[in-house]
């Protein structure tokens, strides 16, 4: 699986990660990090899309944005539809955002015959 | 894979908008509302003998004509979108003799001659002010129930077998025919009333496709098609495809956020707006007629959609589940992450589970919110070609409906079992078969007002209808009528379901009255060549 990057700014303030979950589907999700050696995952969020609480997490709360170099995020979701008709996709987009801006997408389509998605991001400070 | 959606969308755009533009071609030739010369043509299966023709009286605008039951001819109009209209009179009629009418024009004078071959007989129309055509004089205005033919094309010699006609004298003035028309459309096979599992494409209610009257308001889907034989609303065998989707979920549905969907009234609002395509192809030898329609439904109001059923959300939440992650990630040479072949095959056992856990929490939905409140309007133009060739291709009138739901919110003993359904629709300018007549079409105006009373559950009801509906030929007046069913629908299998009523129908001013027994069976298809659930 291709990995994207997400290029911050070490002067920047920490990144957040944000899911959107298209078509008015249904998503529990999890975001994992692993260390620079891509062991040891470490679970930093978790959530569903269905209740009032934003879908968007700081990620490495409490460090710095330098320890966050050559760090691997890990995301998932189980995605259900809620009308559950046939031949329906699913839309998942991973956005990594530093003061504001964008600085890193994942993002995944398929079908809900198979609705689990998942993907990586690797991050990187300059 | 999204832009092949679109390519997909693309192409079935194409396909329809091919006959649009045949259709658009055929009608810009323009119209004259100006009486023109039209011919209506009478094949007869074996030499004419005992045919005759004669005029109403006392403005009666139709001509009739009268022939051996045994010799019914075929008949076609050199201009169907005239003003006339042909139609078997069935008070006149009998096991011996039958009684065609055919409506005409006002300032036209109808003509009744032998057509080009021996068993042919042609009826034509001329403007009263036309000098270009000579068939004959016109009446004596002196007389004032002329007769303005009454050609025996018998073969020589033949003696002709109707009494009224045979020795010139004028037939017997028939009697004033009551406004009440479509009886022998209504002695056909009539409606069905009953849900099925495949929600109305809003381009087979313009066609006559959905065998109930009363349209039950349903949830739009993304995209879907759908399949159907059975019998149109007139009784015609007809066999049709219609293609749905939703434009706004197609191009902007990637991005709709569940929260999105809840909280902004227009997103779910163009969200949930359908519109479809439909064809639909005569299967019998007297309607090789094809027609198209295009259609447009909106949902306004829908307390069980299931986007906001907590439940359901809560259902999910607690069901599906998400794997471990992986415990190390590796990069390939080319920057890649692969999973182990262990961890693969966990997330496949995984996401299996959830899509099967996720059905069951539908399921539990469906039981909550099948008869919730809701409410729909939709329009529909249509277009027919009654031979069946595009190039025929003439507008065809169109729709507009509204359908109501209630469903007992916080009435016991109501609330889970109940539902009513309220349906007003006016159909316009619609091109009809004559039954009984091949090739032959008359144009009618209907006003459709119902109620349906259901009780069952998502996998089965009783329902009680009553509909009260106002049709008219073009140019005449209303013909009131009601009718009474009851019905019963099944699921017998995963998407197929069985439908059965039982009714009875009045007409006016005759009351008389006429029973039917129905059944039908109903599915649907996806892309992906799976069959839809119920009230999806």
């Amino acid at each position: 699986m291709p990995v994207n990057n997400a290029i911050l700014r070490s002067a920047g303030s920490l990144p957040k990660i944000e899911i959107i979950v298209g078509f008015a589907h249904f998503a529990k999700f999890e975001f994992f990090i692993y260390d620079q050696a891509g062991q040891n995952p470490v679970k930093f969020a978790e959530g569903v899309n269905s209740d009032d609480v934003p879908d968007i997490f700081e990620i490495g709360t409490g460090g710095t944005v330098a320890a966050l170099d050559k760090r691997t995020i890990f995301w998932q979701a189980a995605i259900a539809s809620p009308t559950g008709a046939p031949g329906e996709n699913y839309s998942v987009i991973i956005r990594v955002m530093q003061d504001g801006q964008i600085v890193g997408t994942d993002s995944k389509t398929g079908p809900m015959t198979n609705p689990l998605p998942y993907g990586f991001i690797r991050l990187a400070v300059e | 894979m999204k832009n092949s959606f679109r390519l997909r969308i693309l192409a079935i755009l194409m396909i329809v908008c091919l006959p649009l533009g045949a259709i658009a071609q055929t009608r810009s030739s323009g119209r004259s509302d100006a009486p023109s010369v039209v011919t209506v043509s009478f094949s007869f299966k074996s030499a004419p003998t005992g045919v005759a023709g004669y005029q109403g009286t006392d403005g009666d605008n139709r001509f009739y004509i009268e022939f051996p039951t045994s010799n019914k001819p075929t008949a076609s109009i050199s201009d169907i979108e005239s003003s006339v209209e042909i139609r078997r009179e069935k008070e006149k009629s009998n096991d011996q003799t039958t009684v065609y009418s055919v409506t005409f024009q006002r300032g036209t004078s109808p003509r009744f001659g032998p057509g080009g071959s021996g068993s042919e007989m042609v009826l034509t129309f001329t403007p009263e002010d036309s000098s270009s055509i000579a068939v004959s004089t016109k009446p004596a205005p002196a007389n004032p129930n002329p007769v303005i033919s009454n050609v025996m094309a018998t073969p020589a010699g033949a003696a002709p077998a109707n009494t009224n006609a045979t020795n010139g004298q004028t037939p017997s003035t028939p009697s004033q025919p009551k406004p009440s028309a479509f009886d022998e459309t209504r002695e056909k096979v009539n409606l069905a009333n009953l849900d099925l599992s495949v929600p109305e494409s809003p381009a087979f209610v313009v066609l006559g496709l959905t065998p109930q009257t009363v349209v039950r308001p349903t949830s739009p889907r993304q995209f879907a098609s759908s399949l159907l034989n059975g019998i149109d609303q007139r009784g015609n065998l007809q066999s049709g495809i219609a293609l749905d989707f939703a434009p706004y979920m197609i191009y902007a549905g990637d991005k709709l956020t569940l929260k999105q969907y809840r909280e902004s009234s227009l997103r779910r609002f163009f969200a949930r707006t359908q519109t479809s395509f439909a064809t639909t192809k005569g299967a019998s030898e007297g309607d090789k007629s094809i027609r198209a329609a295009v259609g447009f439904h909106f949902t306004l109001m829908d307390r069980g959609d299931p986007h906001s059923d907590a439940k359901l959300m809560e259902c999910f939440t607690k069901n599906l589940q998400l794997p471990p992650p992986p415990a190390s990630i590796s990069f390939s040479p080319s920057g890649e992450i692969v999973l182990s072949e262990e961890d693969q095959k966990k997330r496949d056992e995984i996401s299996a589970k959830n899509v099967a856990a996720s059905e069951e929490c539908r399921a539990e939905g469906r039981k909550r919110n099948w008869n919730k409140s809701s409410w729909i309007v939709a329009f529909a133009p249509a277009w027919i070609s009654p031979t069946g060739e595009t190039k025929d291709f003439s507008y065809d009138g169109g729709g507009v409906w509204t359908s109501v739901a209630y469903g007992f919110e916080g009435v016991p003993g109501l609330e889970k079992t109940s539902q009513l359904i309220f349906h007003a629709r006016y159909r316009d300018n619609e091109m009809v078969p004559e039954p009984e007549m091949e090739g032959t079409f008359f144009k009618q105006d209907g006003l459709f007002l119902g109620g349906r009373a259901r009780v069952g559950n998502e996998n089965s009801s009783v329902s009680f209808e009553g509909v009260f509906q106002r049709l008219r030929r073009v140019g005449m007046p209303f013909d009131n009528s009601s009718r009474l069913a009851f019905g019963l629908e099944r699921k017998i299998a995963e998407n197929i379901w069985f439908n059965v009523a039982f009714g009875g129908q009045t007409d006016t001013p005759d009351g008389t009255r006429k029973g039917f027994v129905l059944t039908s069976f109903k599915w649907g298809f996806s892309q992906k060549r799976t069959f839809q659930t119920p009230n999806q």
